[in-house]
């Protein structure tokens, strides 16, 4: 009897044991509609910003047409398609064309809207038909959806890190710098959210062992004064709206050291620019070119103004993002199984007009933005070596050549991954 | 039954020859004329019949039926048919005459039924947790709520058939050997054909060939010939009994029994080996290399020290020798680097996956479930192969371990190596002939358990045939039986 009791308790434990290890392993994603086709369903509820990532992916998605689907593993090509629904402003709009989506259209994949409530919806939606989910919000969201919300940023050039990245170049050798002090940075910002995002680019130049000093700017009339206190500075860097941070440029930034106006994109900057040139720290450069060899240098910028007019803004690249992300998944993935691509994800750098992105578990880490010299109808990537540090001083009038520090001598590695194309080219938008 | 027929007289014996004859001529002529279904089915009823009215009759018919199993086309049904239906019947004769009471458990014995316990708890616990991955596309048994009990099922009948030989005993072993030697024979001529059919382009011809229905060509039937044996390696796992048998009756200082000459067993050995080299098996022809010196250590009674070491010296020439032809019959011998980034590719990623199973599973995700969760756990980089309709994890401890977690893994690798030793052990204390029988077919379970940590399927009758045998010698001692009429003459 003991022996037999023995054996039926060893028998339940193996038996709980084999149950709880099986049944706490993360529900994986309905693979059912993906076989060789995947179909991204888009939540436009109408906003500008949905609209326009909607125009980018569907612009991806035609181009990936042009040249037949996503080859992977043993010769096999996965379509990837996109069927849009719109949706009622609310979230109850966008959870109920979610479920359209799931239920008509057999869609593997979908992509919420970029306000943060309906988004919510839509991925409460998601995550009980285990369907993936993109969403190209300006900033994350708190992630309680798990694995399944692959989050693609827009960018953070609040953060400072590549025009931080071309100065290291520029005050590298340069007689008194050391790695706990290189030079001073002058940081200007207007008071509110642009004054948060000064911070960031603070705390970041405070990191690379620069003397920050960080100065609110009431008014244009008022910046000759700051400028004179601040002494001589090593770059300075202007968070404020385009306008704005044009008008302190042309006032007085352009007789100084080098300087970037760090903004959202250029398409602000650029028609007040008349001859003058300024370095912009922006999330992506028109003329960059997609990581997929769909769209060659500024060939999506290209592609954008034939169909729909303009410089596409960030959204329509964020857009176009997630299909190149959604791609780079099948590839490595070597398979269309849904749990499959959220690891593949996860598991290597994917190069997106946006920079190189790492995701875990859904959320990107760090996001490099990029330094463009922007000028009269034309955009060039300012990479951190000795083009990119010419390429800045550029911004500077050669009147106020000697306050810039002597360039570094070439060689080493960018800190940050050279997310563009070094060609200048010239948009076929404004 | 010729081969069974230890029992009966001469006359009986020859009457016996010419009714097989008989039913083999008028069925293959049957089978030609498209009749295989009626035929097939008369066939394996006739069988039933005798094995479940004989034990001894039934561990020979399954003998014969282990390599050849699909004499009949699939429209029969399971391709294993004929010998899971006669096998049935055999337990079923079992059973009725209480026939089991006569095993005498080992110690391998004990590690087999622990790892059936914890595989049937495990895959019971664990049904309805097989996740949504692209394989759920798979239907019939293959479905996810039915693979589980499927395999289950399966590895339930070959347990089935090392038990029905160890309730056999001593007494069937020999008659089963010589059931395994007359279907080498067949397979053979089926390797010989493979070889000499695929130069010509002949139907049929199966090993190394992979091919859809769809290429078969219209109005041709999809027969498979041997269907246990549609690959190189159980083809030669198979060979290698009839080539340890037939070395170790060749060894000078070994008696064989009297049913084989010296020259028949030197034939089985060398024919064996020209089908093990023309299966183009790596791993049956590393494994034969390096069983051969099991075989010599076995069958040399006192070994002193500069023997061993001399015995250890070529054992390596001979694997090295094994190697260099396994690379030769594969791609250029200069580059050596392709054949096994080609094995490394083809392979590995398999295993990583079963392994990363039982790390993230460690008490198993039920037998047959596998290949559900292979697709998260296999890897990404692009180096190994990523296949999810790949059902095995291209080795079957491997396979066990992610099945049936670290205790049935640790269960299913001790059996095999417990009964090894065990047979050894045991070769090594007897004299007579049967210590060339027991050497030979240990050493032939040594070379099939090595070949099977680089594939997958522990369903091949043959492979517990000579589990059984193995074990039946090991448990039962070694008392021959006393020469029958057919051996006297």
């Amino acid at each position: 009897v003991a022996l037999v009791a023995a054996a039926l308790l060893v028998a339940g434990l193996i038996a709980v044991l084999s149950r709880q290890g099986t049944a706490d392993t993360q529900t994986p994603f309905n693979p059912d509609a993906a076989s060789d086709r995947l179909v991204i369903g888009v939540v436009n509820t109408g906003s500008p910003s949905d609209q326009e990532v909607t125009r980018g992916l569907k612009l991806w998605v035609n181009q990936l047409g042009e040249v037949g689907g996503v080859p992977y593993g043993f010769g096999q090509v996965a379509a990837i398609e996109v069927d849009e629904q719109r949706a009622a402003p609310t979230p109850g709009g966008a959870a109920a064309a979610a479920r359209k989506l799931l239920a008509t259209k057999r869609v593997t994949a979908l992509v919420g809207p970029t306000d943060p409530d309906r988004l919510a919806a839509v991925a409460e939606v998601a995550v009980k038909s285990r369907a993936l989910l993109f969403s190209a919000r300006p900033r994350p969201v708190q992630s309680r959806f798990g694995n399944a919300l692959t989050y693609v940023p827009r960018g953070q050039p609040e953060r400072l890190r590549s025009s931080l990245d071309i100065v290291d170049r520029m005050v590298k050798g340069k007689p008194g710098s050391s790695a706990k002090g290189r030079g001073r940075i002058l940081i200007l910002y207007k008071r509110g959210s642009w004054g948060l995002r000064a911070l960031k680019g603070a705390d970041e130049a405070r990191k690379r062992g620069y003397k920050v000093k960080s100065l609110a700017v009431p008014g244009t009339s008022s910046l000759g004064g700051i400028l004179r206190s601040a002494g001589k500075v090593d770059f300075t860097a202007a968070y404020a709206p385009p306008r704005q941070a044009l008008s302190w440029f042309k006032a007085g930034g352009r007789d100084r050291s080098p300087w970037t106006l760090v903004a959202d994109e250029t398409t602000a900057i650029e028609p007040g620019l008349g001859k003058l040139k300024a370095a912009v720290e922006v999330p992506w450069s028109t003329s960059q070119s997609f990581g997929d060899g769909l769209f060659g240098p500024g060939g999506f910028a290209r592609a954008y103004d034939v169909a729909f007019g303009g410089t596409p803004p960030t959204d329509a690249v964020a857009g176009a993002s997630i299909g190149l992300i959604v791609r780079t998944m099948v590839i490595v993935a070597r398979s269309t199984d849904p749990t499959r691509l959220l690891k593949a994800r996860d598991a290597t750098p994917i190069l997106t007009p946006l920079g190189p992105i790492v995701f875990q578990r859904g959320q990107p880490r760090q996001v490099p933005s990029v330094v463009v010299l922007l000028g009269p109808k034309s955009t060039t990537p300012l990479l951190p070596n000795d083009k990119g540090v010419a390429g800045l001083r550029k911004s500077v009038p050669p009147k106020a050549r000697p306050a810039a520090p002597t360039p570094a001598p070439a060689a080493a590695t960018p800190a940050v991954p050279a997310p563009a194309t070094g060609t200048t080219t010239t948009p076929a938008g404004r | 039954v010729t081969a069974a027929a230890s029992r009966v007289g001469q006359a009986e014996w020859r009457l016996l020859v010419a009714l097989t004859t008989v039913l083999v001529v008028l069925g293959s002529l049957a089978g030609l004329a498209g009749h295989y279904r009626p035929v097939g089915v008369v066939l394996i009823a006739v069988a039933s019949v005798v094995a479940l009215l004989d034990l001894r009759a039934a561990c020979v018919l399954v003998a014969l039926t282990s390599p050849v199993v699909s004499l009949a086309s699939i429209d029969v049904g399971f391709h294993l048919l004929p010998s899971y239906v006669i096998l049935a019947a055999g337990v079923l004769g079992v059973l009725a005459r209480r026939e089991w009471r006569r095993i005498k458990l080992i110690r391998a014995d004990y590690l087999l039924l622990g790892f059936i316990a914890v595989a049937v708890i495990v895959t019971l616990a664990t049904y309805g947790t097989a996740p949504n991955t692209t394989v759920l596309g798979a239907v019939g048994q293959n479905s996810p709520h039915l693979r589980g009990f499927a395999q289950l099922a399966a590895i339930g009948t070959m347990v089935a058939v090392y038990f029905l030989f160890r309730a056999g005993g001593r007494e069937v072993v020999e008659a089963s050997v010589r059931a395994l030697l007359v279907a080498g024979g067949f397979v053979a001529m089926y390797a010989v054909y493979q070889a000499i059919g695929q130069q010509l382009h002949l139907p049929y011809t199966y090993v190394n060939e992979r091919r859809t229905v769809a290429e078969l060509g219209q109005g041709l039937d999809y027969i498979r010939v041997n269907s246990s044996l549609p690959e190189a390696s159980p083809l030669a796992q198979f060979m290698a009994i009839p080539l340890f048998l037939g070395a170790a009756w060749s060894l000078p200082w070994l008696r064989r029994p009297g049913w084989v000459r010296r020259l028949a067993a030197a034939g089985f050995a060398l024919g064996a080996m020209l089908v093990i080299g023309l299966s183009l098996s790596k791993a049956g022809i590393v494994a034969v290399g390096l069983c051969a010196a099991l075989l010599l250590f076995l069958t040399l009674r006192r070994l002193s020290r500069r023997r061993r070491l001399v015995l250890i010296a070529v054992t390596c020439l001979v694997v090295l020798g094994a190697g260099l032809v396994a690379v030769a019959l594969r791609g250029p011998i200069g580059n050596p680097s392709n054949v096994l980034a080609s094995e490394r590719y083809v392979r590995l990623g398999y295993w990583d996956s079963a392994v990363q199973i039982a790390e993230s599973h460690p008490f198993g995700v039920g037998v047959g479930n596998f290949p559900f969760w292979y697709p998260l756990y296999a890897p990404l980089r692009g180096g190994v192969e990523y296949a999810p309709y790949v059902a095995d994890a291209h080795s079957t401890v491997l396979d066990a371990l992610a099945e049936t977690g670290f205790l049935g893994g640790a269960l299913y690798l001790l059996f095999p190596v417990v009964l090894i030793v065990l047979g050894a052990r045991r070769s090594r204390r007897v004299d007579g002939p049967e210590r060339a029988l027991l050497a030979g077919l240990t050493t032939a379970y040594a070379a099939g358990a090595l070949m099977h940590l680089t594939y997958s399927y522990a369903y091949f009758p043959f492979e517990w045939v000579l589990a059984g045998c193995v074990g039946a010698m090991v448990a039962t001692g070694a008392a021959r039986p006393a020469p029958s009429a057919v051996e006297a003459a």
